[in-house]
């Protein structure tokens, strides 16, 4: 018995040390180095959940043995692959979707070096060429001249691929054939820029006042506007919040809360005319000064939204009460662009407010958009109504607005059929696709078929985060070798069902706009034979005749001398003149750090404080815990 | 060692439990894979910066021992925390509102329909061992106890929902709808409740079932039920009085072990009839490595099931003369 016990209270003791003791050591992930390889083989991963990125990985797989390259798809649960690709960057490929901006802004941060850090979206991708180009394109005003840059970066970017344009999986929806109205947009029929769609929805028999039910597989995140940037909540926020332009079918922008606008030929200023019968849903009007407040809002208070904007911006000033003057820090191409997705907040409900507020269950939100809130149940639906004053003309046309969650997938679907619901946020599964297109009670798959906003690629890690990296995947030629090895049309075929549109560049034509087809894009057509030549010529043989090429034989390289360099006179002076600003930008720094590090000085002692406390309450316990044992003895 | 030790020890015992709980809640969770920050975020087009602000926001860029050593300071002062995924609603107030009431009345009226059904169907198999009816139970719920739930939950939805059309296909009361009374809303709620609680009630039948079975048998070959029957008392009398009564001990102790339900839910049965509980908070938060709402559910059900178990222990020990006895 006393043996017993003896084990058991050890045992006990035990675990609490470990209690104790385990987290002080944080979890170190396994360090993955890759290995020296003798053959073009790799290790592809694809996303587990996402059956069109499992699916066109299978294909590619075996696709690019036709040309001697194993490329080992591996399904990978989503927890792993983005924190490898967000903080750890050693992955070799990838396949799968990143999505799009409505403007071409992922030129820059897939590919500008300054994009190469944690959690950016360069996947190591540096090239100062490249960066020079795309920092001009974002400076030039003219829309001409900027395309012209953008399509030389395009094709700068095709001679070196970082990664492969495969397609993009389109939006085919599930929606009662009775409904019309809706406008297809890039990006799909019900999407949160899609603005046009909410106005002019309506029921084929009845052209006011219809109410409209959609499924969602989850409640929204958040009530609040501002950090309503997921899918599902920034959807909620566009109806019932307006912005002060909106994009139109081709992804052209147009007037919205702003009835017009004009650049500055520097592109400095930027000045907006609001509407004059716009209102909140509660009865004030809005005017300039609540534009001005909501970008004020954000400046102030450092939300940490929409940050490369807001950092960008200058100043805001108003000029009477339906103007509005944003003086910009530089000239960027896609302010005006931008300002699409910075929701209008009402100044006199918001002004004593923080950023984060969570808006519920103080109060419904109160925007000016089509829609207003009516009643919601938190976590099951939200119903919204037509909002009578909006300041556009006999809009919107339906009644209300009703969001309800159904969390499983072929639920939503059987509510659909049944007429429980009439459509879906999002597009239609692939599972589901063959069932839609059979069911008499929806709309033809055709009329609902847009380009979808998620751009499937094949990304090679190009090193720039300073992993490891195969050096084939840098070699030019064995990734143009790869692109004219895949049949894209074919992956569209089998992941997508069809519903998907090939693309060959890296602005595609087909979602960005006709203004984007580049005459002279550099593309790779489905080419086996001239895949296997290129790589043939270029020393990537199959020596052991297993059926995969191993790496060319190294060449030993000559050492170049390097020339010496005259150093002028006006180098030197450019030079005193650069430090100079140097120690005074140096000088100014160390007098805001001494301010923040008195901030952080408090907090510290704050935090400090309370981590001693929270050291007693345990020893304390682990005190009491040794008292009883040792007292029952 | 006199009744009152042992009720304190315990008690002692318990808190020692909860506190490991607490600890391991809080490993347990940050092991796991998945970044809470990215769920915020949840959008392709969010910069790096408003991930690093996040991260900075929740304090997850300290070490883990700081965290660790904060979350129980913050817990001695009764705070659960903030959710990461719904920024600035406390954990509390997410947990203690109406998704726990969802859950207690969706588990509660299915545990008791299995129950109640369970011991009746499975005396009158026990009397009638062998027979047709007894075997077709046997079969019947050794089929439902191994389909797994949220399949059988697909099917009754496609037949009730679907095909029939007589249940709504998800949500607890219809939205959009005003109710004009208590009765009216009770009468939305039930027929919502409806197609959920069969699901949950036919697979927990299986279990009960089984159980009260064996439980009957076993008391059949007591001497008391001899005795009983020498009396001249009826198959009734000798079924309900004598053998239920004896049998129904093992299931209360049962019943006890399934309070833990109660709360922490059906995570696929609501998810598959969107039932907005504890289960599907659960699953979400899983999902999006909330670990705040993980940390505050996992809490209050280790809370509950020690507390439940020291219940169960110290109310059988009153009770049942031989632990008593042996406790003394």
């Amino acid at each position: 018995m006393m043996r017993k016990k003896l084990v058991l209270s050890t045992l006990i003791s035990l675990l609490l040390c470990l209690a104790v003791v385990v987290p002080l050591f944080s979890l170190a992930p396994v360090a993955v180095a890759a290995p020296e390889r003798e053959e073009l083989s790799f290790e592809m991963w694809t996303l587990d959940w996402d059956t069109i990125s499992v699916d066109a990985g299978d294909v590619i797989e075996q696709m690019l043995k036709d040309i001697g390259i194993r490329m080992k798809a591996i399904p990978l649960d989503d927890s792993v692959f983005y924190a490898n690709l967000e903080t750890e960057h050693t992955f070799e490929v990838y396949e799968m979707s990143l999505g799009f901006d409505p403007y071409p802004g992922h030129m820059r941060w897939r590919f500008h070096s300054e994009e190469v850090i944690d959690y950016g979206g360069n996947d190591g991708y540096i090239n100062p060429d490249y960066d020079a180009l795309i920092d001009q394109a974002g400076r030039e005003m003219d829309a001409e001249k900027r395309t012209d840059l953008l399509w030389e970066a395009q094709r700068m970017l095709a001679e070196d691929p970082p990664y492969i344009p495969l397609f993009t999986s389109d939006d085919v929806h599930a929606i009662r054939k009775e409904w019309t109205g809706y406008h297809c947009m890039p990006g799909g029929i019900f999407n949160w820029y899609n603005r046009l769609t909410t106005i002019d929805l309506r029921h084929e028999d009845q052209e006011y006042g219809a109410d409209f039910i959609m499924a969602y597989p989850s409640y929204i995140r958040y009530y609040n506007p501002i950090m309503g940037t997921d899918g599902r909540s920034a959807f909620a926020v566009a109806l019932v919040y307006d912005d002060l332009v909106a994009f139109d079918e081709d992804m052209n922008l147009i007037p919205w809360l702003a009835t017009d606008w004009t650049v500055s030929t520097d592109g400095l200023t930027i000045t907006f005319n609001i509407r004059q019968n716009a209102k909140w849903h509660d009865g004030e009007p809005l005017t300039a000064k609540d534009v001005k407040f909501t970008i004020d809002f954000y400046k102030e208070q450092e939300a940490p939204y929409d940050t490369s904007l807001m950092n960008n911006i200058e100043s805001v000033e108003t000029d009477g009460d339906y103007t509005v003057i944003v003086q910009m820090i530089e000239p960027s191409a896609w302010a005006v662009h931008a300002f699409e997705d910075v929701p209008i907040m009402p100044e006199h409900i918001w002004k004593d407010k923080t950023w984060d507020w969570p808006v519920h269950p103080d109060m419904m939100p109160i925007g000016s958009g089509p829609f207003k809130w009516d009643s919601y149940l938190d976590g099951e639906w939200i119903k919204l109504v037509a909002n009578p004053d909006f300041w556009m003309e006999d809009k919107p046309h339906l009644g209300s607005f009703t969001i309800r969650v159904i969390s499983e997938s072929s639920a939503r679907f059987l509510a659909i059929s049944t007429g429980e619901v009439h459509s879906d946020r999002y597009e239609l599964d692939t599972g589901f696709i063959d069932a839609a297109a059979a069911d008499p009670n929806l709309a033809p798959l055709e009329d609902t078929w847009c380009v979808g906003m998620w751009d499937y690629i094949i990304s090679f890690n190009q090193g720039g985060h300073g992993a490891l990296i195969d050096p084939a995947l840098q070699d030019p030629v064995v990734k143009k070798a790869i692109a004219h090895a895949i049949d894209k049309q074919r992956l569209v075929d089998i992941a997508r069902l069809g519903y998907g549109t090939a693309t060959d560049n890296y602005i595609p034509p087909a979602f960005f706009g006709p203004a984007y087809e580049d005459p002279n894009a550099v593309t790779y057509e489905y080419n086996v034979f001239l895949a296997n030549q290129m790589l043939d010529a270029a020393g990537y043989l199959d020596i052991d005749a297993d059926g995969i090429r191993e790496m060319p034989t190294p060449v030993e390289e000559e050492e170049e001398e390097v020339p010496e360099v005259e150093v002028e006179r006006i180098e030197a002076l450019e030079g005193t003149v650069t430090s100079l600003t140097a120690s005074l930008t140096e000088t100014r720094g160390l007098v805001t750090t001494l301010e923040t590090n008195l901030e952080a000085l408090r907090a510290q002692l704050n935090s400090s404080l309370n981590m001693s406390y929270g050291l007693a309450v345990v020893a304390i316990l682990v005190a009491i815990v040794a008292i009883y044992f040792a007292m029952r003895k | 060692m006199g009744f009152k030790e042992y009720v304190g020890k315990r008690t002692f015992q318990g808190i020692i439990t909860i506190f490991l709980a607490i600890t391991l809640n809080f490993i347990l969770f940050r092991i796991m894979p998945g970044d809470p920050t990215r769920a915020t975020a949840g959008d392709p087009r969010v910069d790096p910066a408003t991930r690093i602000a996040l991260i900075a926001k929740f304090g997850l860029d300290r070490p883990l021992f700081e965290q660790y050593v904060l979350y129980i300071y913050n817990l001695f002062k009764g705070e659960l925390g903030i959710s990461f995924v719904q920024i600035g609603r406390p954990v509390t107030e997410i947990i203690l509102g109406r998704k726990m009431i969802n859950t207690l009345i969706l588990m509660g009226s299915s545990m008791f329909l299995a129950f109640f059904l369970g011991i009746i169907i499975g005396v009158i198999a026990a009397w009638r061992r062998g027979t047709k009816t007894d075997v077709s139970f046997i079969v019947f719920s050794l089929a439902t106890y191994s389909m797994p739930v949220f399949w059988f939950g697909m099917l009754l939805l496609l037949l009730l929902s679907y095909y029939i059309n007589i249940f709504p296909i998800a949500g607890t009361i219809t939205p959009g709808l005003k109710h004009a009374n208590f009765l009216e809303l009770a009468s939305d709620y039930l027929h919502h409740l409806m197609a959920p609680m069969i699901t949950l009630g036919v697979s927990f039948f299986g279990g009960y079932f089984l159980f009260m079975r064996d439980a009957i048998l076993d008391v059949f070959t007591e001497d008391y039920m001899l005795t009983a029957r020498a009396k001249g008392l009826s198959d009734r009398k000798i079924l309900f009085k004598h053998a239920m009564r004896n049998a129904l001990l093992p299931m209360v102790s049962l019943m006890g072990v399934h309070i833990t339900f109660l709360i922490s839910g059906a995570t696929m049965t609501e998810t598959v009839f969107s039932w907005d509980g504890l289960g599907r908070l659960i699953y979400d938060s899983v999902r999006m490595a909330d670990y705040p709402v993980l940390q505050g559910i996992f809490l209050f059900m280790a809370i509950l099931v020690v507390i439940a178990s020291i219940c169960a222990d110290i109310i059988c020990a009153y009770l049942d003369p031989r632990i008593k006895e042996a406790v003394d």
